[in-house]
């Protein structure tokens, strides 16, 4: 697995990116935030004129970009000491996002519907990602935790 | 599976993070090791096995759950 992994040096800059644009992102779902000066003509690859009639604020395709990019820098970057253990926490890191991901999806296409659903499905484009962050980085606090008290 | 990675270590007098420097891998994983919660590699089995000058069977050892998963 180490092959793919990228250098141990973009983690911490990828965990900022990935927190700073989850934060953002929330505020501009819950809240509509959306600033004027990302306001531009919207491209369509496959409309005549590679644009769409009506003005985009980028500000969401902004965040996504970063989420993604933040989420994959923080995510699957080397440990200062990646070993076959650090490996192990990793893979069953990613196993539990995609289950509790897929459980989410699951009770969503059940419980949520219209518009609603269309909220979720974008949701659900970075939640993977998300879990899986979030639950590898708070399992290698605990471990790291529990080493320094074992001291 | 049994394991006498804390005997063997603590018999040449050395630390987990020295056990970990010289394997190669970092002190989470000899904690875990150490307390059962992991099954190390063939590879790392046998850097230890290098380390401390004993055979594999010495330090790690089948129980009899072992055969039943």
């Amino acid at each position: 697995m180490t092959r793919f992994l990228l250098s141990n040096k973009l983690k911490v800059p990828g965990l900022i990116i990935f927190f700073s644009s989850l934060i953002i992102g929330l505020i501009d779902l819950f809240y509509a935030w959306e600033p004027v000066f990302l306001n531009a003509k919207a491209f369509n690859i496959f409309g005549n004129s590679g644009f769409l009639d009506n003005i985009n604020n980028y500000l969401d395709e902004i965040i996504s970009l970063l989420l993604i990019i933040g989420g994959i820098m923080a995510g699957f970057s080397k440990e200062k000491i990646e070993d076959e253990y650090i490996s192990k926490l990793r893979l069953e890191s990613l196993a539990w996002s995609i289950y509790l991901n897929y459980a989410i999806l699951f009770l969503a296409i059940i419980l949520v519907s219209g518009l609603d659903f269309i909220t979720v499905m974008m949701a659900n484009m970075f939640t993977v990602l998300i879990f899986f962050v979030i639950r590898f980085n708070l399992v290698l606090y605990i471990k790291s935790r529990r080493m320094n008290n074992e001291k | 599976m049994k394991n006498r990675l804390k005997l063997s270590r603590i018999e040449i007098g050395i630390t987990q993070q020295q056990l970990a420097e010289k394997a190669g891998v970092s002190r989470q994983s000899i904690i875990a090791i150490e307390s059962g919660k992991y099954i190390p590699s063939t590879l790392l089995a046998l850097k230890f096995a290098n380390i401390f000058n004993k055979s594999i069977e010495n330090i790690f050892e089948l129980e009899e759950n072992d055969w039943k998963k």
